[in-house]
């Protein structure tokens, strides 16, 4: 089988030989003790170091990469986490993470983005510090990210974000009844914009198999509205690359009917 | 019986011997007691607690959360999405809290059977959990979501030795043939996606993995896997659909309830973004 092990998928364990099994009993009749180690110990030692971190932080819940969790009225997943990349301005060195986010008031609402250590991750309560990003080694199998529980900026559940390299979904969790929203491009730049081009499409099929008349473009600056299926998006800034976040576009969020 | 926990040759002594099934562990992180009144065995359509037991299983109940069971949760959605009714009829609400959960014809690997020497048994295994086993960071803990999926996660986890033995990454084949007691295959993508289709039309559980690595595979930007598929995941395949283009797509289910992937042209599943595809017997 051409399988792989994984943090959460891995390869079938292969079929005890019961003679080997036998061998083993055999042993064990004979008072045997070497193998008092249980292999899945090996194996769960991260996650037991991570719960054993976190009951002694209890200021950040961390995240194993490809797993999700709960933050305050979110809930968050880690869907990588790599090398920062050089020409990566702006972020801590070390790594960056693509989390996402989903949050179910005042409707369905996932956005994904990537993030340094220290940068802001906007959740529904507020703005919440990505205080580490580990990346995956020996010690630590599948990496995680650890995100201050409590809210460095008060924010609202109406207020979603769509960031450089990030994408903003509306409506769902199914994609066929959601859509994807994404920053073509930040004018001037993307350090001090002054408006931005977005664009959005259904979330259910890649970009070049849909009709072009179904994909949507627009070049917004505060204060402009957007229709994205029964949502209206109202631009509340447009904001360049800090420091603390990736350029982004600060939306209000108004449910439709 | 006494507490034996030993392994050897990579072999778990206590579950071949079958003494995981009758002197089952609890994880002792197991979190509080869930049992919250605003949540039922099943849910309503429309997403409502539903205490009178009518209503069905549905994938979009399975949310997985802290445990590395992606592999399981992708299995359950699978057999919920197929066949609600076999997961209904696996879990007996005993009316006082707690839960009998049937994994039907599993292979006894008991001493009692000679370890097989002389050909296999199976049996139904008959798991009983409570609402206080039920996990704080388990399949579907929020508030208002259907417990099935967090009393059929906590009775696989008992039979298997506690939440360490399945939270730490699995296989989906091993878990369908948990739930059904069928057997399961594994495919690679190019030979596994001319079966997909009519598996699900008759009503096989269907499972893809994906690679581990971010990155590793030719042509791909680090971190970012072809159709914003998460590395080292499974999702279960719902179904197959007629793309804009005329193509046929797949359509994927993330088990964490979100994130869900764009749908997959069929004949692009070869890529390098899937690494197999696990179909169930049922």
């Amino acid at each position: 089988m051409n399988v792989i092990d994984a943090g959460q998928f891995k390869a079938r364990r292969p079929s005890a030989g019961r003679l080997v099994a036998f061998a083993a009993l055999l042993l064990l009749s004979a008072g045997t003790s070497a193998g008092s180690t249980q292999a899945g110990k090996s194996m769960s030692s991260s996650s037991d170091q991570h719960q054993a971190a976190s009951a002694q932080a209890p200021a950040d819940i961390e995240i194993l990469r490809g797993r999700a969790g709960v933050i305050g009225r979110s809930r968050v997943g880690v869907s990588s986490i790599v090398a920062t990349p050089p020409p990566f301005q702006g972020a801590m060195p070390g790594a960056r993470a693509t989390l996402i986010e989903m949050r179910d008031a005042p409707m369905h609402v996932e956005s994904t983005m990537v993030l340094g250590e220290k940068m802001l991750l906007p959740l529904a309560d507020g703005l919440h510090r990505v205080s580490k990003l580990a990346m995956p080694s020996e010690s630590d199998r599948q990496g995680h990210v650890a995100i201050d529980a409590e809210a460095a900026r008060a924010g609202s559940p109406n207020t979603v974000f769509a960031s450089e390299e990030g994408r903003l979904r509306i409506g769902g969790p199914e994609v066929k009844a959601a859509y994807d929203l994404r920053v073509l491009a930040w004018t001037p730049d993307k350090h001090a914009p002054q408006s931005a081009t977005v664009e959005w499409l259904t979330a259910a099929f890649p970009r070049d198999s849909v009709p072009a008349q179904q994909i949507r473009q627009q070049v917004v600056k505060a204060g402009d509205r957007l229709q994205v299926g029964s949502a209206t998006l109202t631009v509340k800034a447009v904001e360049g690359q800090t420091q603390d976040h990736p350029a982004w576009i600060e939306f209000e969020l108004t449910p439709g009917a | 019986m006494s507490s034996v926990n030993v392994a050897f040759a990579g072999v778990d002594i206590q579950r071949f011997l079958g003494l995981a099934e009758h002197n089952p562990v609890l994880d002792p992180k197991i979190g509080p007691d869930n049992s919250a009144p605003n949540r039922s065995l099943y849910n309503s359509a429309n997403g409502q607690p539903d205490f009178s037991n009518s209503s069905q299983p549905n994938p979009n109940d399975v949310k997985q959360e802290g445990y590395g069971d992606c592999y399981f949760d992708a299995s359950i959605a699978a057999l919920a999405q197929q066949h609600p009714d076999q997961i209904k009829n696996m879990i007996h609400d005993n009316g006082n809290g707690t839960f009998t959960v049937t994994f039907p014809h599993q292979k006894d690997n008991s001493a009692g059977n000679l370890w097989g020497l002389f050909g296999d048994d199976y049996h139904d295994v008959k798991i009983t959990v409570s609402d206080k086993d039920l996990p704080s960071n388990g399949t579907s803990s929020s508030d208002g979501t259907a417990k099935w999926p967090e009393v059929l996660e906590a009775a696989y986890a008992k039979m298997q030795g506690g939440y360490d033995a399945i939270g730490n990454g699995g296989h989906p084949a091993d878990a369908m043939t948990a739930l059904t007691g069928k057997s399961a295959d594994a495919y690679s993508p190019k030979d596994g996606a001319g079966k997909i289709e009519q598996a699900l039309k008759d009503g096989k559980l269907v499972t893809i993995a994906t690679p581990e690595s971010d990155g590793d595979q030719a042509g791909m930007e680090a971190g970012k896997n072809p159709h914003g598929l998460v590395g080292g995941h499974a999702y279960t395949v719902t179904g197959v659909c007629t793309g804009p283009d005329g193509k046929k797509y797949l359509e994927l289910r993330n088990p964490w309830g979100f994130d869900q992937p764009q749908n997959i042209p069929l004949d692009q599943i070869n890529d390098g973004s899937i690494d197999e595809v696990e179909i169930g017997n049922a």
